[in-house]
């Protein structure tokens, strides 16, 4: 038979023998594929850019493909390690009996090519059956029209086949540099020699701490700014390398020490698993750093989903406390009891009842802030410091906050909706004020101390006349005004609605149509559309938690499956020969479970250790969402620790019996 | 009543594909007395292996039973199988079945390990017998480090450590060379001497003439027995390879 047919049958044949391996390998490869071109779809389908609301959604479906994308290579990349070290010895044996590279080199090339052919036939196929499905759930969870067309364009399945087939190339590449590379002997050696012991553990153990350390001080420190998502992917990056050395050390420290100690070491359960363990530690640590860091990603993912769906409506809230607010600019307004009286005619047409309605006046003022001192802005380098605050006349205050507060002429209140201001006086151009009072609280605008990028700073003044005064000496004094509204007089209307919710926004569109396109309106925000805002968005960072989870889940489960496979097949002979001196069954069984709890316990240990290290990170991005409940938070992340821990458990439960099932003495 | 007794061997292989049945021992009956040393000879594929295994209670026979001290095989529950072996018998493989985690004394500790002896203990059996078998040097090396002869060697240890009542041996001296071969001879005699049993199966009528008494084998039957008696070693020699050419040409006909 010619080699060029003999040769793509023996690459058939290798893959069919090998299923064991290579089946959960083409599994996983073609749910990639399908994740990758579901995304890919999704994202090419231009009507997100225009349905109002879903700007945000697909740009977070945008990020979210190229994390795929970071995710996918390397995990391919790693589970093709188990797959090329099942081969060696078949390879070399093949090589002995005289095989040239170049037709071992075509034999691979054509096993990568049947594997990437069946997975992407495999994957294609799931995903144009599942796409219009996965869409309309995305649609739905985020609460968008639900009957818009789906199309599956060319380019997506053009980039799915190259990604994929580059990724397929790139672990070709390497089977091949290390197929080629070592000699017949070595290869059929490879699977019995043990890892060479690293000689110092000192520089990895130094390394580990500082990688972790670095990675928990970035987390616990960093704040919400643009930095943000820089700042995780550094904290992430640096906790798994400092995870990966400090478990290698850490772990052959703990082995060579538990070792010497004789009269440990000789004790029937602990003989077989530290020997075991030392045998082939590093990959051992690889495999474990995997498990420990996909657990503390499926955590994490969890914790913001879950957070986020029960958080959602006091997130609503937290932007609009009432349900809507118009803003005009009263300098223009010959009345402004004008639009009231439109507003509770509309309402009244539409069956919609207002209630607790407030109006108030009020100035934005452009400032240059310095601790308690607020200047007018007068040069560029003034631009770092600027900083908005509020002016309302006391009467204003009294009035919506039903009050009866009193101010002298150098008397003021003052509100901060974030963090308070604290300082008992205020310096307002080169005049220094009192402050009579810090306000705890507004009611039109909540205080919460973990809002960092929304911070309102308000100052109560006692005359109206005054705050107009003061208003025009920042805005006329300065050449440098970055807010133009700065200076102008403001009048707000805010109100709760009740009724049907359609009449609701049958309401708010009359309101919006006769009032939005006046000279005098300058904003308006409602609940409702607010809502569809946070829904979308939200909608798609559900629709990405879960996605990722159950991405990363797999990929836990995988990399479980293929340790315990690879080492169990590894360790079957060992059992046969132990069983034959006289290790009993359930010898056997109790060393199992030894061996796999140590080996699965760490990990998760580890996996919480690291969630409690970046909860505080999550928390603030939570943040970043308007999600301030922190007693929600640690109650979902206990929860779903202690979900994720029995889910973990069962999977331990099920590889431990894959194992026990390979390595069970047949009589 | 003799110290090891088999009564009617059968066993007959199920090739995994059903159909193929193929009959390695047909009826074998023979009876070992507490320390004789006895050898096991025949050609390739007789048996010989076979009857080990079963001897070792690694595999069951199809069909008759094995005493050992009055004690009958077939009467002890599985889950005792491990503890009787661990505690009765020792054995050295034919492949050596060293475990490539364990370094040579680990591999040699472990039935010791299993029977859960102290540290202390397994080193004081220990250092005597590297000495005899001449890998005291070779202690600390990995299976996968060592020569062939090497590892046969620490694997007879493993199997002597334990004193057990009853030593089974496969070609104990397949790997080695003469003058090893020699010495782990000398060592089996030694160890006879002061009373230990042992079955040997080999092909080395070097290693036959040694033994108290030759069994032969030849298609699953026990063909013939010849004792040493009161013979040299020589003269041993002469019986066994005579035996072995009636084998053999019997075989051709
Ligand atoms: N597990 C098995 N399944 C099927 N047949 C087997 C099995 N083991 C051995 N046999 C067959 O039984 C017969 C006896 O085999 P055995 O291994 O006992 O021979 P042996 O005398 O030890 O040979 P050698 O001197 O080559 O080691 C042979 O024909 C062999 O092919
Ligand atoms: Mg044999």
């Amino acid at each position: 038979m010619s080699k060029t047919i003999i040769l793509p049958k023996m690459a058939a044949t290798g893959i069919r023998k090998n299923g064991i391996v290579y089946l959960p390998y083409i599994l996983t490869t073609a749910f990639s594929i399908s994740v990758f071109f579901i995304f890919s779809c999704i994202i090419k389908n231009d009507f997100l850019e225009n349905v109002p609301h879903a700007a945000y959604m697909w740009m977070l479906l945008k990020i979210g493909n190229g994390l795929l994308g970071i995710i996918l290579v390397p995990f391919l990349f790693y589970t093709n390690s188990f797959l090329i070290k099942r081969r060696k010895n078949e390879i070399g044996l093949y090589s002995i009996l005289g095989l040239e590279k170049k037709h071992i080199a075509f034999m691979m090339f054509m096993e990568t090519l049947f594997i990437y052919i069946i997975a992407m036939v495999i994957g294609l196929i799931t995903a144009v059956v599942f796409a219009k499905l996965v869409f309309l759930i995305l649609l739905n969870a985020s609460g968008l029209p639900v009957d818009v067309e789906f199309t599956m364009p060319l380019s997506s399945f053009i980039t799915t086949l190259i990604f994929f087939g580059g990724i397929s190339l790139l672990n070709l590449g390497t089977n091949l540099y290390q197929v080629t590379k070592a000699n017949p002997s070595d290869l059929l050696r490879e699977p019995k020699k043990g890892e060479r012991q690293p000689k110092s553990l000192f520089i990895s153990t130094v390394l580990g701490i500082l990688f972790l350390g670095g990675g928990y001080w970035i987390a616990f420190v960093s704040k919400v700014d643009g930095m943000i998502f820089l700042n995780f992917f550094l904290a992430v990056f640096m906790v798994v390398v400092g995870t990966y050395f400090l478990f290698t050390s850490g772990s052959i420290a703990l082995l060579r020490t538990l070792r010497k100690n004789k009269n440990y070491y000789y004790k029937k359960a602990n003989y077989i698993t530290i020997s075991g363990m030392i045998y082939r530690m590093k990959k051992s640590a690889a495999s474990l750093v995997n498990i420990c860091i996909f657990s503390t990603m499926v955590i994490i993912t969890l914790l913001c989903t879950v957070s986020l769906t029960l958080g959602e409506k006091a997130a609503i809230r937290f932007i609009c406390p009432l349900d809507a607010e118009y803003v005009f600019d009263s300098s223009k307004m010959q009345d402004t009891s004008a639009f009231e009286t439109d507003m509770q005619r509309l309402a009244s047409q539409n069956n919609v009842q207002i209630k607790d309605k407030i109006n108030y006046n009020y100035f934005l003022i452009d400032t240059c802030n310095n601790q308690n001192i607020f200047s007018i802005l007068k040069s560029s380098s003034d631009m770092e410091k600027e900083r908005l605050v509020r002016l309302i006349s006391l009467s204003d205050f009294n009035r919506i906050e039903g009050q009866n507060k009193k101010l002298e002429q150098d008397e003021i209140l003052v509100y901060s909706n974030t963090e308070d201001f604290k300082y008992s006086s205020v310096t307002l151009n080169e005049k220094v004020y009192k402050v009579k009072e810090e306000i705890s609280s507004f009611h039109f605008d909540t205080k919460e101390v973990n809002n960092y990028s929304r911070g309102r700073l308000y100052f109560i003044i006692n005359d109206y006349s005054n705050v107009d005064k003061m208003a025009k000496q920042f805005n006329d004094g300065s050449d440098y005004l970055d807010y133009e509204g700065s200076g102008t007089p403001y009048y707000s209307v805010r109100f709760n609605m009740e009724g049907e919710i359609s009449n609701k926004e049958a309401f708010l569109n009359a309101l919006d149509k006769k009032w939005t396109e006046t000279p005098e309106f300058i904003s308006n925000k409602n609940v409702i559309d607010w809502g569809y805002d946070v829904k979308s968005m939200d909608g798609g960072l559900l629709f990405l938690g879960v996605f990722f989870g159950l991405i990363f889940t797999i990929c836990l489960l995988l990399i479980m499956y293929y340790k315990q496979i690879s080492e169990g097949l590894e360790d079957k002979h060992n059992f046969d020969v132990m069983q034959q001196v006289g290790l009993s069954d359930e010898d056997v069984k109790a060393t199992i479970h030894r061996q796999i709890m140590l080996v699965f316990g760490l990990p998760l240990a580890v996996a919480i250790i690291h969630t409690m290290m970046g909860l505080r990170m999550t928390t603030k991005l939570l943040y970043a969402l308007n999600l301030y409940n922190n007693k929600l938070i640690a109650l979902s992340c206990l929860g779903i620790i202690a979900v994720f821990a029995v889910f973990y458990v069962l999977s331990y439960f099920l590889t431990a019996n894959t194992y026990y099932r390979i390595v069970k003495r047949k009589s | 009543m003799a110290f090891l007794e088999v009564k009617n061997l059968k066993k007959v292989y199920t090739t995994r594909f059903g159909g193929n049945q193929v009959k390695a021992l047909e009826k074998v009956s023979f009876s070992v007395e507490k320390g004789e040393y006895v050898a096991v000879m025949g050609e390739s594929g007789s048996g010989k292996t076979t009857l080990l295994n079963i001897l070792a209670s690694l595999d069951k026979p199809t069909e008759g039973d094995i005493l050992l001290d009055e004690k009958s095989f077939s009467k002890i529950k599985n889950k005792e199988l491990c503890a009787f072996r661990r505690d009765n018998l020792g054995f050295v493989f034919q492949d050596f079945n060293l475990l490539d985690t364990f370094s040579l004394q680990d591999n040699i500790f472990l039935p010791l390990v299993l029977q859960g002896k102290s540290y202390s203990e397994m080193k004081e059996r220990l250092v005597p017998l590297a000495k005899q078998l001449g890998i005291t040097e070779f202690l600390s090396k990995y299976p996968y480090e060592v020569s062939g002869g090497q590892k046969q060697r620490a694997a007879v240890a493993r199997a002597l450590i334990t004193q057990p009542k009853l030593i089974l041996a496969d070609e104990p001296t397949g790997a080695l060379d003469s003058k090893s071969a020699t010495s782990l001879l000398s060592m089996f005699s030694n160890v006879n001497k002061d009373g230990q049993t042992i079955v040997m199966v080999t092909h080395s009528i070097q290693a036959a003439k040694c033994a108290g008494r030759v069994l032969f084998i030849k298609d699953g039957n026990l063909f013939h027995q010849i004792y040493r008696g009161n013979s040299s070693d020589d003269e041993m020699y002469h019986k066994i390879s005579d035996t072995l050419t009636v084998l053999q040409t019997e075989g051709v006909e």
